[in-house]
């Protein structure tokens, strides 16, 4: 066999990148930690104050109270509230987007019954014990990588083993000694699920005696998400957009809650390396939106279609993604709210294959029940 | 343990002093036979009444609330606890309560809760009981099955504040 001068040149340039930890592309792809960050709105986030549609005069006089005075300019279709700067700056550097008129499957405008779907991913409020990001982190092998900032553990992130939570209790731990008596009572009844947990208790690097401010837990939060071997998933929850009267508008209740969820996302940015910011993706979740008219009381009542919000490197492109249902009475939702045109679960099940590379039909098959979701991964996420 | 009270529902065709009676029966019979992760109200509670402690505030404290004022700082505290250990009463994320499965309830931060508010449970205790030497040895004798045992597992730390965090993350406490 004769070896030409060219092919014996590739060849040991090859052997030497090897040896000098260049493994391949697919092998250096495998090896990228990519991690998903749920971000709970409960109470039901005005998609519409958050994403204002631009020029619909009835929209304006249906809110004449709560429109904004100031926005920030997103696309030619839709602004932006102000309160959302760091977004707004994300989004310049393609690193944000949004889907709007969107919604899980819920009509029924209860917080309860709207928020136990939002997070089972069910149809039937109560009927699963499990939380949608909980079940693909199971179908992914995700075991052990997930955290919640939050007391108790939410719904949403149940259904895997092993998950962590942090939710500072403000007082020192009991000394070492003492742990270790009683994580020897554990072993020695068997507690498997005590053990694995105080073991968690006694290794993890997080401090007790913080505080339960969202942006400092988003801040150790980032610090973990960007560790190799730390957690790949994180869930946050934001209270309060529940405004049924004094919504505000660029400033007031809505906006402060908004403004809570920007600085999540802020902190996060910060606290994270550049590397593992770009290989995360962080999606908002709701139980529904709100009415198009403001009532009495200058606020809003529970509605229907709302928006969601993501940020990081694994957005696709600055966009606002949505097939537009419009806001004239006859296309809104029962007259009154803003229509859903995508399935909000297709979003999160596409995430979920994006980032825990998952084929996107085991995903729906496995967590979704088999349900018939469009996949919105090349659409919305980076391969 | 759930067959019992699905044949006294077939039975009785769903006449609930029949199925009542059956759900008494079967938590009496399976009682010592299946033991469950205490929920943090429980343990909590359990730990007052076994530690006789010096709370929850007394009847006649809670009942000195006048309607329409504010509550004192021993009023609220009761709330303030028990929102502390990730059980607030009024705050269930779901109409039917808190959950009652085991697994919801054991979590790192919820474990932390347990270990933190046990150690702080000393400081509720009355002053005639953390000098009386057989303070713990009266309730590990009432309350558990192999007292001796217990009393070797938290003799093995000398300070009460100490004996309190053994005691009440014990698993045969934890679990009832």
């Amino acid at each position: 066999m004769k070896i030409s001068r060219r092919d014996f040149l590739k060849t040991t340039a090859l052997t030497s990148l090897y040896f000098a930890g260049f493994g391949g592309i697919s092998n250096a792809n495998t090896g990228t930690k990519k991690n998903l960050v749920i971000i709970m709105l409960r109470g039901g986030m005005d998609g519409l104050c958050a994403i204002p549609v631009k020029g619909d005069k009835n929209f304006e006089k249906l809110r004449s109270k709560i429109n904004l005075d100031r926005t920030l300019k997103l696309t030619s279709d839709f602004d932006l509230h102000p309160a959302l700067k760091t977004f707004k700056s994300l989004w310049d550097q393609n690193l944000s987007a949004a889907v709007h008129a969107t919604n899980i499957p819920y009509t029924g405008r209860s917080h309860f019954d709207g928020q136990n779907l939002m997070e089972s991913g069910g149809k039937i409020p109560y009927q699963e014990k499990t939380g949608w990001l909980g079940r693909g982190m199971k179908t992914a092998g995700l075991t052990g990588q997930g955290l919640a900032l939050a007391l108790p553990m939410p719904l949403l992130i149940r259904g895997v083993p092993m998950n962590n939570n942090y939710f500072p209790v403000g007082r020192s731990l009991p000394y070492p000694s003492t742990l270790e008596l009683i994580k020897k009572a554990y072993k020695e009844y068997d507690e498997k699920l005590l053990n694995e947990n105080l073991e968690i208790i006694l290794t993890r690097d997080f401090n007790n005696r913080s505080s339960d401010d969202a942006w400092i837990l988003a801040s150790s939060a980032g610090t973990e998400l960007s560790k190799p071997n730390g957690p790949k998933v994180a869930v946050f929850e934001v209270d309060g957009f529940d405004t049924h009267a004094a919504q505000g508008a660029t400033d007031g209740a809505h906006a402060d809650c908004l403004s809570d969820y920007d600085n999540i996302v802020r902190s996060l940015k910060s606290s994270m390396s550049e590397e593992a910011f770009n290989n995360t993706l962080v999606l908002t979740l709701t139980e529904f939106g709100r009415t198009i008219k403001q009532n009495s009381s200058n606020g809003t009542e529970h509605g229907y279609g709302s928006a969601i919000l993501m940020a990081g490197g694994l957005v696709k492109k600055a966009q606002v993604h949505t097939d537009w249902p419009g806001l004239k009475r006859k296309e809104l939702f029962e007259g009154r709210d803003l229509n859903s045109t995508i399935d909000s679960r297709a979003i999160y099940a596409s995430a979920m294959s994006t980032v825990f590379d998952v084929d996107f039909k085991k995903i729906t098959k496995e967590v979704f029940w088999g349900e018939n979701l469009p996949n919105l991964s090349d659409k919305l996420f980076k391969a | 343990m759930k067959q019992p009270i699905i044949d006294a529902f077939k039975k009785s065709d769903g006449f609930i002093p029949e199925i009542h009676k059956a759900a008494i029966k079967v938590a009496f019979e399976y009682n010592d036979k299946y033991k469950k992760f205490q929920t943090p109200e429980n343990w909590l509670i359990q730990i007052a009444k076994l530690g006789n402690l010096q709370w929850p505030p007394s009847p006649d404290e809670m009942a000195s609330y006048e309607l329409g004022t504010q509550p004192s700082k021993k009023q609220r505290s009761p709330e303030k606890l028990l929102r502390n250990i990730g059980h607030h009463p009024y705050r269930a994320k779901q109409p039917n309560g808190w959950s009652d499965h085991s697994d919801d309830w054991i979590s790192p931060e919820l474990l932390i809760r347990r270990l933190v508010y046990a150690k702080a449970s000393y400081n509720f205790s009355k002053m005639e009981n953390n000098k009386n030497a057989s303070y713990y040895e009266s309730i590990v004798e009432k309350n558990f099955d192999n007292p001796s045992k217990i009393m070797k597992y938290l003799n093995q730390k000398n300070r009460a504040v100490e004996k309190h965090t053994l005691l009440f993350n014990h698993p045969e406490f934890l679990k009832a």
